[in-house]
């Protein structure tokens, strides 16, 4: 019997010892660092609340889609504070070198309210306080009381009809795909500045339809004239279509008003479609009849975004566009501007280290002139950067300014 | 008629905006030597580079299929690769060296560092031994699986001391995670090859690690004595190979090339090609320099655009001004009609002008381009990593002087002034001698 | 008698092990389990996921994004909430088509994704789906309590060298079969990375975790936390994957 026993235990015994090797062979070396842990495991799982209360199935009621679109009154923003000193020379005068200096404070408010899922009611103004110095005076500022510090940029109700969007109201309407220059983009009130291609433009009056077919788009545009009173049929009417087909993605627009003299019948074609990884090319054509003329304009360009691997927070960017407009040549007082041939060019890069640089050139060939712009950019913290950069003028006037920047307290809320 | 003495002294006379002038061709350029010595500098820095970092001129590696289908990079067939190293004139051959790589993060404590490891058989590999600059400690006990010579790129990062412990994560060559513990013997001077600095190890320590059996190794490198012969040699490997036995790549399409048959390598996905044991992917140093300049070439596109519209700008520029002068001289124009001066001699002599002025204006900007130059060759990037570093020549910017170039510059710069000048005084010229004195 | 205690013995031996393939069984029986708790294949997916990144060197990085995916469609969208910089943009895919919405200028920009794509199998199963029992095999299973709960502690290897972690180890609930924390060790036994998952969802009948964190063991004090939030598998309505919605969401 005490045999049998022994054999027992020895049985029971054994596997568990190589249950146990087998284990202590399998965390051999492990190194758990409960003294570095910034909570320990069991601090985790106190309590009984593992388990959500709530079930999720496909037909809970929580619904993100349309909660995103019923989040009550939002207010919210931008802030920023500018000055910039430099020196300006006049290769023309061959004078002294003069100062110049800048400083303003720009802040933008947006106002949304959606009191239902299908209605949106949207506003945004900006303001800005620029101070003007005299040259040689930077201590002296005086406010440019003449300075329109307040602007209204867009005031817009949206709602829904079936799968009918709507959006009425002063709202920006982008068409175009171009970056610096976009001819297609003819139903905003301001063009684009080519020395600031990221900026906002300013909208029209209008009513916006869009009747979404996957991925295509169909939009239809009632345009206003800016003013309160006028002719009904200075109303302007534009049909719109967006497709993609294979890697681009196209649009043709038409745009009517009666009085043709006043808003030329315009015919446009957008094209952005991607060659290679990281390359993309844009092109724009435009044909517009006043009654009497045509007159085409038309912009093509590429663009190449890319990350630089084996280098961290680094990555650069190249535009570059040309634009053609046959009715370029405009009058200034007794003088002509020949803008029929234009051509904008931007190399930037985001580097190591908080920095970023850009090299920017805009060109107008047909008045030979244009203005080559460097940048660097150092960025101190979140509410503090430095530039360092100067401003290349040729053609009209020849000039060259170096200047240094500080942006204080940017940032959005 | 002395039009060149009469040329330059009506340069000096109109001092002011023949300087003007003056400094815009010089400023015009300056800019276009620079940024193409620049990029110049980049690429002769970049074949040298991977030459020194790939440690010869022939790379050999290996792909294994296993079960799944997963191809992983390693050598087993030793045999039939030594076999066809033996079938090559030994004198061709300088050195060869074995070797197991992979890249992983380095940690020490709450620094990490992206970073690759090589395996070296340092009793075979005497020449890198003796060649290897330590920036801080020894070599004595190298041979140590235990032991790393860290790089200096990673000794920076994690702010670590010689004998300091250092962990590395990395994964097997069949992608399972896994982790070693080196001690910090020594620190080498950085050699990255795009992203990556190396650090060194034994090769039968980290060949375990890598989940490979003794014996084993992932790439061979031959350096030779004359690296001409590079091509012949890699031909005379891949036919001993497949006479052997041994399995090499499907073949390539042209455009594909060597390169990417090296860097499938690099990746473990399917090849849609089945084999048995492992598949040699022979390379040499002309691929790569030809993919890596292929990139170079992409720089220098935008370089060359950069460079067209700079010298669009400058002679925007000259035309612009000498338009201004025109305007000023119409009189003196017409003076000299006056006196009995034909057209094509007014031309002539505003020509000489133009050539006088492009004459002064292109030295300036070569001196001061040779200035800028050598000024930023002095400047010192330590810090230098990735990228930055095959592009640079010990840490410092590299601007190769190219006469021809600067010569071609010359001269196009001066048909450029030329040409700005023509223009202007074909317009002035069209005015009658009355109108001019008008 | 030494035939009988050498029978005996065996029998013993043969009971123990019966015992011991038990536990294993078991444990297999709850690695079964865990797998088929997380599969979400063909349903549509929408929540918030909020991300915490503590990295010693890089810092803290918090990112809110509001995430709508319909499988079956190929259609992905996402909104960004935080970062305060990038509030606003948005990301539509479908099919290998891209636009990237920029609220500040209101512009669309529209690539194809057809190379970054071609490999990528970019659905539910990304985050959601398990397949231990088709990768490991339970090695050993113990018991042990982890804070308040009972909990199974799962020895996995893994069944082939193929496998990212050679071994893991799971504590899994003894009440609803969830996995608490989850060990990933390297190949030669290192404690790579600790997993907790601290807050659980019934969606669809299977549990998902919703609140998890994940500590980097080799590098100190570098963890994310990740919340997922508004959970619904309801069918999402074409509208959602078209530019007007993100004009409509976004300000």
């Amino acid at each position: 019997m005490k045999k049998l026993i022994s054999a027992l235990l020895i049985a029971a015994i054994v596997p568990t010892f190589i249950f146990a090797d087998n284990l202590d062979s399998l965390f051999e070396n492990t190194e758990i660092m409960d003294n570095n842990s910034l909570f320990s495991d069991d601090s985790l799982f106190e309590g009984d609340n593992l388990f959500e209360t709530e079930v999720v199935t496909s037909s809970s009621n929580i619904n993100l889609v349309d909660d995103l679109l019923t989040s009550g009154v939002e207010i919210s923003g931008s802030y920023s504070f500018k000055f910039k000193t430099g020196l300006k020379y006049d290769f023309d005068t061959q004078g002294e070198p003069s100062y110049f200096s800048s400083s303003n404070i720009s802040t933008g408010i947006e106002l949304s309210a959606r009191p239902t899922t299908d209605t949106r009611f949207y506003a945004e103004a900006s303001l800005s306080f620029p101070f003007e110095n005299t040259e040689d005076d930077v201590t002296t500022p005086t406010v440019n009381e003449e300075y329109n510090f307040f602007n209204i940029d867009e005031l817009f109700y949206d709602f829904a009809i079936d799968d009918y969007y709507f959006r009425v109201g002063k709202q920006t309407l982008n068409m175009g795909v171009g970056y610096f220059y976009s001819p297609a983009n003819f139903l905003n009130i301001s063009s684009i500045s080519p020395l600031s291609p990221e900026d906002e433009q300013e909208g029209p009056l209008a009513i916006k339809i869009n009747k979404p077919l996957g991925s295509d788009n169909l939009y239809a545009y009632l345009t206003f004239p800016n003013t309160s009173d006028y002719d009904p049929t200075d109303v302007g009417v534009t049909l719109r279509m967006e497709k993609v087909i294979g890697d681009g993605e196209y649009s043709l627009s038409g745009f009517y008003t009666y009085d043709q003299a006043q808003s030329p019948t315009k015919i446009a074609l957008t094209a952005s479609t991607s060659i290679f990884t990281d390359v993309d090319i844009i092109a724009e054509v435009v044909e517009s009849y006043d009654g009497s003329e045509f007159n085409f304009s038309g912009t093509a360009g590429i663009q190449v975004m890319k990350d630089i691997e084996g280098l961290t927070d680094t990555s650069v960017s190249f535009i570059a566009q040309y634009y053609y407009n046959q009715d370029g040549v405009t009058l200034i007082g007794p003088n002509s501007f020949d803008a029929t041939h234009q051509l904008g060019a931007v190399l930037s890069a985001s580097l190591p280290n908080d920095l970023r640089f850009s090299l920017s050139s805009i060109n107008v060939l047909s008045e030979s002139s244009g203005v080559l712009l460097g940048n660097l950019c150092y960025d101190m913290s979140d509410n503090l950067s430095i530039d360092l950069g100067a401003n290349y003028t040729y053609g009209a006037s020849n000039t060259i300014q170096p200047y240094i920047g500080i942006t204080l307290g940017q940032g959005d809320f | 008629m002395n039009y060149l003495k009469i040329a330059n002294r009506n340069v000096n006379r109109h001092k002011k905006k023949s300087n003007m002038l003056t400094f815009a061709i010089a400023f015009g350029t300056m800019v276009i030597i620079v940024i193409q010595s620049l990029t110049a500098g980049f690429t002769v820095n970049i074949e040298n580079g991977i030459t020194s970092s790939l440690g010869g001129h022939i790379y050999i590696n290996g792909d294994e299929q296993l079960e799944s289908g997963k191809v992983v990079s390693m050598i087993s067939d030793v045999d039939i690769l030594q076999a066809a190293i033996d079938e090559v004139d030994s004198t061709l051959i300088k050195s060869y060296q074995k070797r197991s790589n992979v890249s992983g993060t380095v940690i020490f404590h709450s620094q990490s560092t992206s970073s690759a490891v090589v395996g070296i058989d340092w009793e075979k590999e005497q020449t890198l031994k003796d060649n290897l600059v330590l920036t801080e400690g020894a070599l004595v006990g190298i041979e140590d699986p235990n032991n790393i010579i860290l790089s200096q790129d990673a000794y920076d990062d994690l702010a670590v001391d010689i004998g300091d412990d250092v962990v590395f994560s990395f994964q097997t060559v069949s992608g399972q995670e896994n982790v070693a513990s080196y001690t910090i013997i020594g620190v080498v001077q950085s050699n990255s090859l795009i992203g990556v600095s190396s650090n060194y190890v034994a090769i039968d320590g980290l060949n375990e690690m890598l989940g490979l059996q003794k014996g084993e190794y992932q790439s061979l490198t031959i350096e030779l004595n004359d690296a001409n012969n590079m091509v012949a040699i890699q031909q005379t490997i891949e036919t001993s190979i497949e006479n052997n036995g041994g399995i090499l790549p499907l073949p390539q399409d042209d455009e594909d090339g060597g390169f990417m048959a090296t860097r499938m390598s690099m990746f473990v996905t399917e090849v849609g090609q089945d084999w048995e044991g492992t598949r040699f992917t022979i390379s040499n140093l002309g691929d790569y320099t030809e993919a890596v300049i292929s990139i170079l070439n992409i720089i220098n596109i935008i370089a060359y655009v950069i460079f067209f519209i700079m010298l669009v700008i400058t002679m925007i520029g000259l035309i612009n001004t000498f338009r201004l002068i025109m305007n000023e001289r119409v009189l003196e124009i017409g003076t000299m009609r006056a006196m009995g001066m034909q057209k094509k001699d007014v031309k002539k002599l505003f020509n000489i002008e133009g050539i006088l002025i492009a004459l002064k204006g292109v030295p300036y900007g070569l001196i001061a381009a040779l200035v800028i130059t050598r000024l930023a060759s002095f400047i010192p990037n330590n810090s230098s990593k990735g990228a930055l570093s095959l592009i640079l020549k010990d840490n410092h910017l590299y601007f190769p002087i190219n006469i021809g170039f600067i010569a071609f510059v010359a001269v196009l710069v001066t048909l450029i002034s030329l040409f700005a000048v023509s223009r202007p005084v074909n317009n002035a010229l069209k005015k009658t001698v009355a109108d001019e004195l008008r | 008698m030494k035939k009988t205690i050498t029978v005996l013995a065996l029998l013993a031996a043969i009971t123990l092990t019966t015992a011991f393939a038990t536990t294993v069984d078991e444990g297999t029986k709850i690695l079964k389990i865990i797998d088929g708790q997380s599969n979400f294949e063909g349903s549509d997916f929408s929540a918030t996921l909020s991300m915490i990144s503590e990295d010693p060197e890089d810092g803290i990085d918090k990112t809110v994004v509001y995430q709508f995916r319909d499988d079956d469609g190929d259609k992905f969208l996402m909104l960004i909430k935080e970062p305060t910089i990038n509030k606003g943009q948005g990301y539509l895919k479908i099919d290998d088509n891209l636009w990237f919405y920029d609220p500040s200028s209101r512009k669309f920009s529209h690539t194809s994704m057809k190379e970054q794509f071609n490999n990528s199998d970019a659905n539910n199963s990304d985050f959601t789906s398990s397949s231990l029992l088709e990768d490991y095999k339970v090695v050993g299973v113990d018991e042990g309590k982890l804070g308040s709960y009972e909990v199974n502690i799962l020895s996995l290897e893994a069944l082939n060298d193929e496998v990212t972690y050679p071994t893991q180890k799971l504590y899994v609930a003894k009440n609803g079969n969830v996995t608490l924390k989850k060990e990933e060790f390297s190949k030669n036994n290192t404690l790579l990375r600790s997993s907790y998952f601290t807050k659980y969802q019934v969606v669809d009948g299977n549990y998902m975790p919703t609140y998890m964190i994940y500590q980097d063991e080799l590098v100190e004090g570098k963890k994310t936390t990740i919340q997922i939030r508004n959970i619904s598998t309801a069918d999402l309505p074409d509208s959602v994957f078209t530019k007007s919605y993100i004009e409509r969401v976004n300000n």
